[in-house]
């Protein structure tokens, strides 16, 4: 049962809610209608509706087998649907063929949960972050330049363009990733559990860059995969619980949080240590 | 010399490179030197080793010795070309496969292993019968032979980099297949690549004096040390040393190139280096507390290092834990809490260096050496990942009771029984029906349960649990923390909680002991922590680090209309 909070700016669209109605199609990165997916007979995405409006992180949380990396990896193309009807930026990739996917390759970018797997041990930091300036087919000069900005943004020194990846911290690595996927310029980055792998005063690192980021104007779509509801509240618009491969609530995260529609919800807030509702006995 | 280089040229595989190397300066510098010796027709035919002639003369009264060199340049160079079309059509096939859409993928694979299914030897003998025999063709057949053995491990190793997160993401990038296979898949299977080459230079170069032998490779009048092989078992009786020359021939070349790929193997596998050092045991088996030391685990000065002692990794940690206590250690990747957990429990690895003034569990003294079933019967140890920790082939309930029937003396049935009370005790639902389930029958959040529940049976006195729910959801988390906090409070078991997580450590535990770099930089009570009173700025910075979950903005923002929530966005 997908349940909304009314009057309120809402993420993802109940399925009869005709919350498509409202925005144009321009206005939406991910307009998923009525997704169905399953792995032989694991039924892992059921009647699934989402809707990610530009401009907004909206944060996806749920727990193990929820199906939030599933529909996060059939956005990005990663996981073909059964059933339904799914649009990415503007593409209809419900039955995506190749030539379609790669048509979404640099338009939304995927980061991944580990710091320590995403880049490639064998080259340095420059070469990983230049494949994102590649089709630009900038002069060499000119990618140095580039690669110094999108450095810089991340706040790391552009001279450690030379540097390999196991010269890192698990932190700046993360922030590397992030780098790369903002280098191409996407409309939609969609982030796995990036900030779940971490120690917390590197989460806390990342999540400050992540508004950072906002605070400068950064105007990218986000769909921010969580476990964690504080994280998610801290980084996030909007907010999708999911649980067992459905959607159960959806809205503002602030609100949803202050005031959830759905019991699994509750449970999910009074989960967190610390929480309000959290006892041991 | 580095340490990486020293790990490389072990005894073997100097020797296989000196072979080598002597094989292969034969291969260049003897043709030249005695190819007058090795053809010219003389009368000095089917003479036995002498000084003049080392290995004796053939039928047609040519040097055997000098035709052994002249035949390994032959013998070498299809070898080597052989082996450069397996290993390149491999590569590019394995690597091809893993680039082309799924549907061409699968299909692909299925027909490579049905190649492989073909002994190479065969594939080649029936290339080679199809062709005209002669050295073109053996290297040839041997060539395409090889291919889909090469291909079957590329494609395995290929496989495993395309399921890389960097491969993904480059690929998001929108890289092109040329690129992802020469920048990021190549060079990650570059080394165990490198290992298999030598290994097949090997076998093609015995499978191609087989062939050679058999008469479907080299034609006379060229010769390799196969062919001479064949025309020295006409007189095999009678001059058996004809033989000899190629036989050993072949054997050194073949026995170098395994060595060459043994050598390259152990180096490219980091754990071939690993060193061992033994800890010496300091005192016996019992450790008598100091006069009013009440504490169930008292540990002073506790020092953890790397085998060779160059660096310390836990620098003089004081901890105890009191009777019917929990005690967490809080730190970030890296600030020794594991270590220095395990020290207690006498399980840090062996390559460890490990010194104390004082580790003890009760009466047990753990820098000596404890009787196993004491240690089993006092100490309990759960760790992270509950899907781990138990066969998955066999059902729950013989793994559960192996602890009471091994080192209690139990019998099967009260062990049962026993495991079942304690199942219900830690919240496990239906306990009779877990005992006959599988592992993977159960959620994470009831085999950790389970785990608990095996781990306390005995009755330990200490429970050391290392980061027991970091892998669990929080819904889930919330039961196993109630169930520590139950087995604390019912049968007084004392808990070593080693934790991330302060959200955790706050609820559950009685007092926290904050580390960092291998050192203890706080120890707090749950009042002083849940008052947030914190001195040290580590412990603050940890404390802030974390995002706490705020239920009540919501509601403020609700009253205040859309407004504000619409002010937030551009």
């Amino acid at each position: 049962m997908t349940q909304q909070h009314d009057g309120m700016d809402v993420a993802a669209a109940g399925e009869h809610s005709g919350a498509a109605g409202e925005h144009s199609g321009r206005d939406l990165v991910v307009r998923a209608r009525s997704l169905d997916l399953s792995f032989g007979a694991h039924h892992v995405l059921k009647d699934v509706s989402v809707d990610v409006r530009r401009g907004r992180v909206v944060g996806l949380v749920g727990e193990s087998g929820s199906g939030k990396s599933t529909l996060a990896k059939a956005i990005v193309g990663m996981n073909r649907i059964d059933e339904g009807e799914l649009e990415v930026v503007g593409e209809d990739v419900s039955r995506p063929s190749r030539a379609q996917r790669h048509r979404l390759y640099r338009r939304v970018q995927y980061v991944p949960q580990d710091p320590y797997s995403s880049l490639n041990p064998r080259r340095t930091i420059g070469q990983t972050l230049a494949e994102a300036f590649e089709p630009n087919r900038r002069t060499a000069r000119g990618r140095t330049d580039l690669i110094a900005e999108v450095l810089t943004r991340v706040q790391l020194d552009p001279s450690l363009a030379s540097r390999y990846p196991h010269e890192f911290s698990g932190g700046q690595r993360q922030r590397i990733a992030i780098a790369r996927a903002l280098a191409v310029g996407p409309e939609l980055i969609v982030a796995d559990e990036i900030t779940s792998a971490l120690d917390v005063s590197v989460q806390a690192e990342v999540i400050r860059l992540l508004a950072d980021l906002r605070l400068k104007g950064a105007d990218h779509s986000m769909l921010f995969i969580t476990h964690n509801l504080a994280v998610a509240q801290v980084v996030c618009d909007d907010i999708i619980v999911m649980r067992h491969g459905r959607i159960v609530e959806t809205g503002p995260v602030d609100a949803v949080f202050a005031d959830p529609a759905d019991q699994y919800t509750r449970t999910l807030l009074d989960s967190v240590p610390g929480a309000k509702g959290f006892s041991l006995t | 010399m580095s340490a990486r280089s020293r790990t490389l040229w072990t005894p073997g595989f100097t020797v296989g490179v000196v072979a080598m190397t002597a094989v292969v300066l034969v291969a260049i510098i003897a043709p030249p030197l005695v190819s007058a010796s090795a053809y010219r027709f003389t009368d000095a035919v089917a003479l036995p080793p002498s000084s003049e002639h080392l290995l004796g003369t053939n039928d047609f009264g040519q040097d055997n010795f000098a035709r052994v060199l002249v035949a390994t340049r032959l013998t070498l160079i299809m070898t080597v070309l052989a082996t450069f079309i397996s290993v390149l059509g491999g590569l590019a096939l394995g690597v091809a496969i893993w680039l082309s859409p799924r549907v061409v993928r699968e299909w692909s694979l299925r027909l490579l292993e049905t190649a492989v299914a073909f002994p190479t030897l065969i594939s080649a003998l029936i290339i080679a019968a199809i062709l005209l025999p002669g050295a073109t063709t053996a290297v040839l057949a041997l060539g395409i032979a090889g291919i889909p053995g090469f291909a079957r491990v590329t494609a395995n190793l290929a496989g495993r980099t395309a399921r890389a997160e960097y491969f993904l993401t480059a690929r998001f990038l929108g890289v092109g297949s040329w690129n992802l296979a020469t920048r990021h898949m190549i060079p990650s299977m570059a080394e165990p690549l490198l290992v298999l080459s030598t290994t097949i230079f090997a076998t093609v170069l015995v499978e191609i004096s087989a062939l050679s032998f058999v008469g479907l490779g080299v034609q006379p009048p060229q010769y390799d040390l196969g062919s001479l092989l064949n025309d020295s078992l006409e007189s095999l009786y009678t001059q058996p040393i004809e033989a000899l020359g190629p036989a050993v021939m072949i054997i050194i070349a073949s026995v170098a190139a395994m060595f060459i790929g043994d050598g390259l193997a152990a180096h490219a596998n980091p754990r071939s280096s690993r060193r061992w050092a033994p800890r010496p045991r300091i005192g016996g088996a019992v450790a008598v507390p100091a006069e009013g030391d009440e504490a169930l685990v008292r540990v002073r000065n506790l020092a953890v290092s790397t085998s060779g002692g160059e660096t310390e990794l836990v620098h003089g940690v004081d901890l105890h834990v009191d009777r019917a206590e929990i005690v967490g250690i809080v730190g970030e990747s890296g600030s020794g809490k594991s270590l220095t957990a395990l020290s207690v429990a006498g399980l840090l690895a062996e390559e460890l260096g490990q010194s104390a003034d004082e580790l003890r569990v009760g009466t047990l003294n753990m820098r000596g050496a404890p009787a196993p079933a004491d240690l089993a019967r006092q100490i309990a140890l759960i760790y992270q990942d509950p899907g781990t920790t138990f066969n998955p082939s066999r059902t729950m309930g013989p793994q559960l009771t192996e602890v009471l029937r091994t080192h209690m003396g139990m019998s099967k049935r009260d062990a049962r029984a026993t495991v079942v009370d304690a199942l219900a005790a830690v919240g496990v639902t239906e306990p009779e029906l877990r005992m006959k389930q599988y592992p993977h029958q159960l959620s994470g959040g009831m085999r950790q349960r389970a785990m608990i529940a095996a781990a306390v049976v005995t009755r330990p006195s200490l429970l050391i649990a290392d980061e027991p729910t970091t892998a669990l959801d929080v819904t889930v988390q919330v039961g196993v923390l109630k169930a520590f906090r139950a087995l604390r409070d019912r049968l007084g078991t004392a808990i070593l909680f080693i934790s991330h997580d302060l959200g955790v450590v706050r609820e559950l535990c009685d007092r926290v002991v904050v580390m960092r770099s291998g050192e203890i930089v706080e120890q707090l009570t749950a009042a002083q922590l849940a008052a947030d009173d914190v001195s040290h700025p580590y412990t603050r910075s940890l404390l802030d680090a974390v995002p706490q979950l705020d239920t009540t903005r919501g509601k403020r923002t609700a009253s205040a209309g859309r407004a504000a929530q619409e002010g937030r966005r551009p």
